[in-house]
Protein backbone atom coordinates (compact mmCIF):
# COMPACT_ATOMS: atom_id res chain seq x y z
CA UNK A 1 0.00 0.00 0.00
CA UNK A 2 1.37 3.40 -0.96
CA UNK A 3 1.27 5.81 1.96
CA UNK A 4 0.07 9.34 1.26
CA UNK A 5 2.74 11.16 3.21
CA UNK A 6 2.57 14.94 3.02
CA UNK A 7 5.56 17.17 3.59
CA UNK A 8 4.98 20.59 5.15
CA UNK A 9 7.89 22.98 4.93
CA UNK A 10 8.62 25.69 7.45
CA UNK A 11 6.94 28.88 6.29
CA UNK A 12 4.16 27.11 4.41
CA UNK A 13 0.63 27.71 5.60
CA UNK A 14 0.05 24.08 6.62
CA UNK A 15 3.13 23.91 8.81
CA UNK A 16 1.93 23.56 12.45
CA UNK A 17 2.34 27.00 14.09
CA UNK A 18 3.20 25.46 17.50
CA UNK A 19 6.49 24.21 16.10
CA UNK A 20 7.70 27.78 15.53
CA UNK A 21 8.02 28.07 19.32
CA UNK A 22 11.01 25.76 19.11
CA UNK A 23 14.40 27.42 18.86
CA UNK A 24 15.41 24.53 16.60
CA UNK A 25 12.18 24.33 14.64
CA UNK A 26 12.37 21.54 12.03
CA UNK A 27 12.60 22.58 8.40
CA UNK A 28 10.08 19.98 7.32
CA UNK A 29 7.37 17.91 8.90
CA UNK A 30 6.26 14.68 7.24
CA UNK A 31 2.61 13.99 7.95
CA UNK A 32 0.41 10.95 7.43
CA UNK A 33 -3.27 11.33 8.26
CA UNK A 34 -5.44 14.18 9.44
CA UNK A 35 -3.10 17.18 9.70
CA UNK A 36 -5.88 19.42 11.09
CA UNK A 37 -5.40 17.78 14.49
CA UNK A 38 -1.97 19.38 14.77
CA UNK A 39 -3.59 22.79 15.27
CA UNK A 40 -6.15 21.65 17.85
CA UNK A 41 -6.08 21.23 21.63
CA UNK A 42 -4.06 18.21 22.60
CA UNK A 43 -2.28 16.77 25.60
CA UNK A 44 0.80 14.57 25.59
CA UNK A 45 0.79 11.42 27.71
CA UNK A 46 4.32 10.18 28.26
CA UNK A 47 6.13 7.75 30.53
CA UNK A 48 8.35 4.76 30.88
CA UNK A 49 8.65 1.99 28.31
CA UNK A 50 9.18 -0.54 31.08
CA UNK A 51 6.32 0.68 33.20
CA UNK A 52 4.42 -0.97 36.03
CA UNK A 53 0.96 -2.49 35.71
CA UNK A 54 -0.41 0.39 37.78
CA UNK A 55 1.24 2.85 35.42
CA UNK A 56 -0.36 1.19 32.43
CA UNK A 57 -3.75 1.22 34.08
CA UNK A 58 -3.50 4.89 35.06
CA UNK A 59 -2.27 5.93 31.60
CA UNK A 60 -5.11 3.99 30.03
CA UNK A 61 -7.75 5.56 32.25
CA UNK A 62 -6.51 9.13 31.91
CA UNK A 63 -6.05 8.87 28.14
CA UNK A 64 -9.44 7.27 27.63
CA UNK A 65 -11.19 9.90 29.74
CA UNK A 66 -9.39 12.78 28.02
CA UNK A 67 -10.13 11.32 24.59
CA UNK A 68 -13.75 10.81 25.63
CA UNK A 69 -13.87 14.53 26.40
CA UNK A 70 -12.54 15.47 22.98
CA UNK A 71 -8.88 15.96 23.83
CA UNK A 72 -6.37 14.64 21.29
CA UNK A 73 -3.65 12.46 22.79
CA UNK A 74 -0.06 13.05 21.69
CA UNK A 75 2.60 10.46 22.32
CA UNK A 76 5.65 8.84 20.85
CA UNK A 77 4.37 5.44 19.66
CA UNK A 78 6.91 3.67 21.85
CA UNK A 79 6.34 0.66 24.07
CA UNK A 80 4.82 1.07 27.52
CA UNK A 81 2.95 4.23 28.47
CA UNK A 82 3.02 5.67 24.92
CA UNK A 83 1.33 2.63 23.38
CA UNK A 84 -1.24 2.38 26.16
CA UNK A 85 -2.13 6.07 25.83
CA UNK A 86 -2.68 5.81 22.08
CA UNK A 87 -4.66 2.58 22.33
CA UNK A 88 -6.88 3.97 25.08
CA UNK A 89 -7.68 7.11 23.09
CA UNK A 90 -8.56 5.01 20.05
CA UNK A 91 -10.78 2.86 22.25
CA UNK A 92 -12.84 5.96 23.00
CA UNK A 93 -12.93 6.93 19.32
CA UNK A 94 -10.59 9.77 20.16
CA UNK A 95 -7.89 11.15 17.94
CA UNK A 96 -4.27 10.23 18.45
CA UNK A 97 -1.22 12.15 17.32
CA UNK A 98 1.85 9.94 17.03
CA UNK A 99 5.27 11.55 16.81
CA UNK A 100 7.98 9.32 15.39
CA UNK A 101 11.71 9.37 15.95
CA UNK A 102 12.25 7.83 12.52
CA UNK A 103 10.74 7.93 9.05
CA UNK A 104 7.04 7.17 8.65
CA UNK A 105 7.70 4.27 6.29
CA UNK A 106 10.09 2.67 8.69
CA UNK A 107 8.09 0.21 10.72
CA UNK A 108 10.46 -1.52 12.99
CA UNK A 109 8.10 -3.43 15.26
CA UNK A 110 4.98 -5.31 14.27
CA UNK A 111 2.91 -4.19 17.23
CA UNK A 112 3.55 -0.57 16.45
CA UNK A 113 2.79 -1.15 12.79
CA UNK A 114 -0.68 -2.26 13.81
CA UNK A 115 -1.14 0.70 16.14
CA UNK A 116 0.17 3.03 13.44
CA UNK A 117 -2.52 1.81 11.04
CA UNK A 118 -5.23 2.00 13.71
CA UNK A 119 -4.34 5.64 14.38
CA UNK A 120 -4.61 6.54 10.69
CA UNK A 121 -7.80 4.53 10.17
CA UNK A 122 -9.49 6.28 13.10
CA UNK A 123 -8.75 9.77 11.83
CA UNK A 124 -5.53 10.41 13.73
CA UNK A 125 -2.21 11.57 12.43
CA UNK A 126 1.42 10.42 12.48
CA UNK A 127 4.21 12.95 12.09
CA UNK A 128 7.96 12.90 11.82
CA UNK A 129 10.58 15.49 11.06
CA UNK A 130 12.61 12.81 9.29
CA UNK A 131 12.27 11.64 5.67
CA UNK A 132 10.08 8.52 5.35
CA UNK A 133 12.89 5.96 5.11
CA UNK A 134 14.97 7.30 8.02
CA UNK A 135 16.13 4.72 10.57
CA UNK A 136 15.84 5.36 14.31
CA UNK A 137 18.79 6.24 16.49
CA UNK A 138 19.21 7.59 20.01
CA UNK A 139 19.62 11.21 18.99
CA UNK A 140 16.45 11.13 16.94
CA UNK A 141 14.43 9.93 19.93
CA UNK A 142 15.82 12.87 21.89
CA UNK A 143 14.82 15.27 19.09
CA UNK A 144 11.42 13.67 18.75
CA UNK A 145 10.63 14.67 22.34
CA UNK A 146 10.78 18.38 21.52
CA UNK A 147 8.14 17.90 18.81
CA UNK A 148 5.87 16.13 21.31
CA UNK A 149 6.29 19.04 23.73
CA UNK A 150 5.67 21.68 21.07
CA UNK A 151 2.53 20.09 19.65
CA UNK A 152 0.86 19.71 23.08
CA UNK A 153 -0.82 22.23 25.35
CA UNK A 154 0.15 20.16 28.37
CA UNK A 155 2.25 17.13 29.20
CA UNK A 156 1.18 14.34 31.55
CA UNK A 157 3.96 12.21 33.00
CA UNK A 158 2.68 8.88 34.27
CA UNK A 159 5.92 7.16 35.20
CA UNK A 160 9.43 8.36 34.51
CA UNK A 161 12.82 7.13 35.53
CA UNK A 162 15.60 9.50 36.46
CA UNK A 163 17.34 10.85 33.35
CA UNK A 164 14.70 9.30 31.11
CA UNK A 165 13.39 10.51 27.76
CA UNK A 166 10.18 11.55 29.50
CA UNK A 167 12.10 14.06 31.59
CA UNK A 168 13.72 15.40 28.41
CA UNK A 169 10.24 16.01 27.05
CA UNK A 170 9.34 17.76 30.33
CA UNK A 171 12.42 19.98 30.01
CA UNK A 172 11.37 20.97 26.51
CA UNK A 173 7.83 21.54 27.79
CA UNK A 174 9.05 23.85 30.54
CA UNK A 175 11.12 25.87 28.07
CA UNK A 176 8.01 26.25 25.93
CA UNK A 177 5.94 27.16 29.03
CA UNK A 178 3.65 24.17 28.64
CA UNK A 179 1.68 22.82 31.59
CA UNK A 180 3.32 19.83 33.22
CA UNK A 181 1.13 17.33 35.06
CA UNK A 182 2.54 14.42 37.01
CA UNK A 183 0.85 11.30 38.32
CA UNK A 184 2.49 10.45 41.66
CA UNK A 185 4.11 7.13 42.35
CA UNK A 186 3.55 5.09 45.48
CA UNK A 187 4.33 7.21 48.55
CA UNK A 188 4.86 4.13 50.69
CA UNK A 189 7.63 2.96 48.43
CA UNK A 190 11.08 3.52 49.92
CA UNK A 191 12.11 4.85 46.54
CA UNK A 192 9.43 7.56 46.55
CA UNK A 193 12.12 10.05 45.70
CA UNK A 194 15.84 9.55 45.57
CA UNK B 1 10.28 1.32 41.81
CA UNK B 2 12.79 3.07 39.62
CA UNK B 3 10.08 4.21 37.24
CA UNK B 4 8.77 6.47 40.00
CA UNK B 5 12.02 8.35 40.69
CA UNK B 6 11.73 10.87 37.90
CA UNK B 7 8.02 11.56 38.15
CA UNK B 8 8.01 11.93 41.93
CA UNK B 9 10.96 14.26 41.73
CA UNK B 10 8.97 16.48 39.35
CA UNK B 11 6.23 16.77 41.98
CA UNK B 12 8.76 17.55 44.70
CA UNK B 13 10.11 20.27 42.40
CA UNK B 14 6.69 21.85 42.14
CA UNK B 15 4.99 20.42 39.05
CA UNK B 16 1.24 19.86 39.15
CA UNK B 17 0.20 16.60 40.76
CA UNK B 18 -2.84 14.97 39.13
CA UNK B 19 -4.79 11.81 39.89
CA UNK B 20 -7.09 11.55 36.91
CA UNK B 21 -8.35 13.21 33.73
CA UNK B 22 -10.82 15.35 35.67
CA UNK B 23 -7.97 17.15 37.43
CA UNK B 24 -6.55 18.08 34.04
CA UNK B 25 -9.84 19.04 32.41
CA UNK B 26 -10.74 21.22 35.39
CA UNK B 27 -7.38 22.96 35.12
CA UNK B 28 -8.19 23.91 31.56
CA UNK B 29 -11.78 24.67 32.56
CA UNK B 30 -13.01 22.37 29.87
CA UNK B 31 -16.41 20.79 30.35
CA UNK B 32 -16.14 17.53 32.19
CA UNK B 33 -18.68 14.85 31.51
CA UNK B 34 -20.59 13.76 34.56
CA UNK B 35 -19.39 10.24 33.99
CA UNK B 36 -16.06 9.15 32.65
CA UNK B 37 -15.91 7.96 29.09
CA UNK B 38 -18.17 4.96 28.68
CA UNK B 39 -16.58 1.59 28.30
CA UNK B 40 -17.91 -1.41 26.46
CA UNK B 41 -20.18 -3.24 28.86
CA UNK B 42 -18.89 -6.65 29.84
CA UNK B 43 -21.09 -9.45 28.50
CA UNK B 44 -22.70 -11.71 31.10
CA UNK B 45 -20.80 -14.81 29.96
CA UNK B 46 -17.44 -13.03 30.36
CA UNK B 47 -18.15 -11.92 33.93
CA UNK B 48 -16.82 -15.02 35.75
CA UNK B 49 -13.45 -14.74 34.00
CA UNK B 50 -13.33 -10.96 34.52
CA UNK B 51 -14.07 -11.26 38.24
CA UNK B 52 -11.46 -13.99 38.63
CA UNK B 53 -8.69 -11.70 37.34
CA UNK B 54 -7.06 -9.33 39.80
CA UNK B 55 -4.64 -6.38 39.52
CA UNK B 56 -1.63 -8.54 40.27
CA UNK B 57 -2.33 -10.83 37.33
CA UNK B 58 -3.01 -14.52 36.83
CA UNK B 59 -1.91 -17.16 34.36
CA UNK B 60 -4.37 -18.99 32.12
CA UNK B 61 -3.86 -22.31 33.90
CA UNK B 62 -4.64 -20.67 37.24
CA UNK B 63 -7.84 -19.22 35.80
CA UNK B 64 -8.87 -22.60 34.35
CA UNK B 65 -8.39 -24.26 37.72
CA UNK B 66 -10.18 -21.58 39.72
CA UNK B 67 -13.10 -21.35 37.30
CA UNK B 68 -13.19 -25.07 36.49
CA UNK B 69 -13.49 -24.12 32.83
CA UNK B 70 -11.79 -25.60 29.76
CA UNK B 71 -8.79 -23.66 28.46
CA UNK B 72 -10.37 -22.82 25.10
CA UNK B 73 -13.32 -21.09 26.78
CA UNK B 74 -11.06 -19.15 29.13
CA UNK B 75 -8.86 -18.12 26.18
CA UNK B 76 -11.87 -16.87 24.22
CA UNK B 77 -13.09 -14.83 27.19
CA UNK B 78 -9.62 -13.39 27.78
CA UNK B 79 -9.28 -12.36 24.15
CA UNK B 80 -12.65 -10.59 24.17
CA UNK B 81 -11.95 -8.86 27.50
CA UNK B 82 -8.57 -7.68 26.27
CA UNK B 83 -9.99 -6.39 22.99
CA UNK B 84 -12.60 -4.41 24.91
CA UNK B 85 -9.89 -2.88 27.07
CA UNK B 86 -10.99 -4.41 30.37
CA UNK B 87 -7.83 -6.41 31.00
CA UNK B 88 -4.18 -6.36 29.98
CA UNK B 89 -2.01 -9.22 28.76
CA UNK B 90 1.58 -9.35 29.94
CA UNK B 91 4.56 -11.46 29.05
CA UNK B 92 4.42 -15.04 30.31
CA UNK B 93 0.72 -15.36 29.53
CA UNK B 94 -0.33 -13.31 32.56
CA UNK B 95 -3.56 -11.33 32.51
CA UNK B 96 -4.41 -8.49 34.88
CA UNK B 97 -7.00 -5.75 35.34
Amino acid sequence: MKLEIKCFKRGEKDFPPNLYELTDCPDKLYVLGNEKLLNEFSIAVIGARKCTLDGKRIAEQISADLAGNGVHIVSGLAYGIDCVAHQASLGQKGNAIGVLAYGIEYLYQNCRESLYQDIIDSGGVIVSEYPPDTLPNKGRFHNRNRIIAALSSGIIVVEARDKSGSLITVDYGKKLEKDIFVVPGGVLDENYVR
Amino acid sequence: MKTMFGSNRLIVNGEKCVRNAKDILKYYERSVREEDAPRVKIAEELMPVYHCINRKGKRIDELCLELNMPAHKVMTALTLLEMQGHIFQHSGGIFSK
